[in-house]
């Protein structure tokens, strides 16, 4: 259950990255800044005793409003930029969260945060982490699907001629950015209520490469592409370390196999054995009417 | 003297980064490792030699070159395949060959911190009217200064050079011309390694190393590249002499700010200007 848990939690995490990876075609390496910011603001602010519903309402809202922040600066920069310059974001908020002792708790993360007793329970908390994920994955979804994830794809795919038919791609952009902001930060909350506290490497930057990662082993130009990639990696997370075997070392070999062999990730297996196949049909059918006459 | 001296060493490593993406337009996130392999194998030769100075510097020369190697190596299997494909491609496999390079250097080199403590000159210092300056300061900023001679050499004065800049304007043309392009890429690749394992290996003068420094490098070597400027090498120049100050500084005068400093110059830097201080606009 507690892998399941987990997977739920990077599906979302995934998911609500891929919005901007996959579909906008920004490649982002900050989207932990958000997700670490959801989970420090929900267990701030369960610390003072606020409501548990309002807290995490605040952690998403505030979320989404700092990315829109952020965006207007990140969005100034393109490709390999934003890549690069999405990254130091979230290598600031990392050193936010580490210097600022006396909010955060510094290196020791905040851990001090008493959750009432149906957030506790491993077995309620689990199916309540689930269905909220699984809730979350289905709004991107949609989100996806709709007519603002379609422009988003067709910006990503020509920019100038979105423009040209005068739409406002930068506007679009700085839409999704926002929303991935608030759905990272829900997965934020989420990963608080696992673990039942937050550390500071929740927000740097090889945090920030994980959803990437499993975007783009599912598959980025598909819907379940970050959920299938969550599980694949959630699921050798849990064998490579329970065997002390060499996590890094094989989940690098991973990642190089599938940027080599299948660039569409996992999701994409299936239409590019199809391609193959229809192509060996057709050499196929030629070399037969070649020969019959 | 430790700001040139902290210049000479970012400079070092982040031109071979610049120098990758001028030519070959890939981020090579296993720069860093590069790094870390360079100082660790230094170690390992110190401890077989000495600290005797002379000795080690004579050292540092072919350990950089086996790093060169080890570069050519993940060239040909990691990054050579995806010359053609997208950016983001690119950097994932250069980041899962740093993933393995981290693990690998845990096993071959072990958790703990090194230090190298050295005899002879290099431990020495110099006083000029008063100052204090240790000699492997001065040392490593004349390194960097001589390669970045030998780099203006190569790029604007050989036959080498101006082809790959005619390769970093228009690939295919030059292939064309019946250049060997891919073995020219590896030679970029390599060189940058070196560089990189060069950097590594003067650093263990500096002080203690250890696991970490890959990615602690790594983020300092993309700061400075992006504030002078993506492929820019005179911009990695400028960015490790910028960045250097503002470590000193911060350092003396608010020790608590000086990441915040750091990222926060690279931000104001592409708010102002998106593609770095000396960076050109990347065409579609």
């Amino acid at each position: 259950m507690n892998t399941v848990e987990l997977i739920a939690i990077l599906a979302l995490f995934a998911s609500g990255t891929n919005l901007v990876l996959g579909q906008a075609g920004l490649l982002t390496f900050g989207q932990a800044a958000f997700f670490g910011e959801g989970a420090y603001t929900f267990g701030l602010l369960a610390e003072h005793g606020i409501s548990l519903w309002v807290a995490a309402a605040a952690a998403v809202g505030l979320g989404g409003v700092t990315a829109l922040v952020v965006g207007v600066v990140l969005l100034r920069t393109r490709k390999l930029y934003f890549a690069l310059a999405s990254l130091v974001v979230s290598q600031l908020a990392y050193t936010f969260a580490v210097t600022q002792y006396g909010l955060t708790g510094g290196n020791n993360g905040l851990y001090t945060v008493t959750l009432p007793a149906f957030l506790t329970n491993t077995t309620e908390s689990a199916w309540l982490v689930c269905a909220v994920a699984a809730a979350g994955v289905a709004c991107l979804i949609a989100i996806q699907s709709s007519r603002f994830g379609l422009m988003l794809e067709a910006i990503r795919d020509n920019r100038p001629r979105v423009a040209s038919l005068g739409a406002h791609p930068a506007g679009y952009e700085e839409a999704a950015f926002g929303v991935s902001g608030a759905f990272c930060a829900l997965a934020g909350v989420l990963q608080f209520i696992h673990d039942g506290g937050v550390a500071p490497q929740l927000l740097n930057w090889q945090e920030s490469a994980i959803p990437v990662l499993a975007a783009v082993i599912g598959g980025m130009y598909s819907l379940a592409g970050p959920v299938l990639g969550a599980a694949l990696y959630e699921i050798v997370y849990t064998t490579a370390v329970s065997g002390s075997a060499n996590w890094e070392i094989i989940f690098g070999a991973v990642l190089i196999a599938v940027v080599l062999l299948a660039p569409y990730g996992l999701a994409g297996i299936p239409g590019q054995l199809g391609r193959l196949m229809r192509r060996r049909r057709a050499e196929w059918v030629h070399l037969l009417r070649w020969r019959s006459p | 003297m430790a700001v040139l001296a902290n210049a000479g060493l970012l400079f070092l490593v982040a031109s071979g980064l610049n120098l990758v993406f001028g030519i070959l337009r890939v981020i090579n996130v296993t720069h860093g490792s590069f790094y870390m392999y360079g100082a660790f194998l230094a170690t390992t030769l110190a401890a077989v030699v000495g600290g005797s100075s002379s000795s080690l510097i004579a050292l540092v020369l072919p350990a950089a070159i086996c790093i060169g190697v080890l570069a050519g190596c993940v060239e040909v299997t990691v990054v050579r395949p995806l010359y053609s494909r997208d950016h983001l491609m690119q950097l994932l496999a250069t980041y899962g060959a740093f993933l393995v390079l981290d693990d690998l250097a845990l096993h071959i080199w072990g958790p703990q911190d090194r230090t190298v403590n050295f005899t002879g000159w290099l431990a020495g210092s110099l006083t000029v009217s008063g100052h204090q300056l240790p000699v492997s300061e001065i040392f490593t900023f004349g390194a960097a200064v001589v390669v970045a001679a030998g780099l203006w050499l190569v790029i604007n004065h050989t036959l080498t050079g101006r082809t790959m800049r005619a390769m970093a304007e228009d690939r295919e043309l030059v292939a064309l011309m019946g250049v060997p392009v891919r073995r020219l890429y590896s030679l970029a690749f390599m060189a940058s390694g070196a560089l990189a394992g060069l950097a590594g290996g003067l650093v263990i003068a500096e002080g203690t190393i250890g696991p970490g420094i890959d990615v602690t490098i790594l983020v300092e070597t993309f700061v400075v590249a992006v504030i002078g400027g993506l492929g820019s090498i005179v911009g990695s120049g400028l960015g490790a002499l910028l960045i250097a100050t503002l470590q000193q500084l911060t350092v003396s005068f608010a020790p608590a700010a000086e990441s915040y400093v750091l990222y926060g110059l690279m931000l104001l830097v592409l708010v102002i200007k998106p593609t770095g201080l000396l960076g050109k606009p990347e065409a579609a």
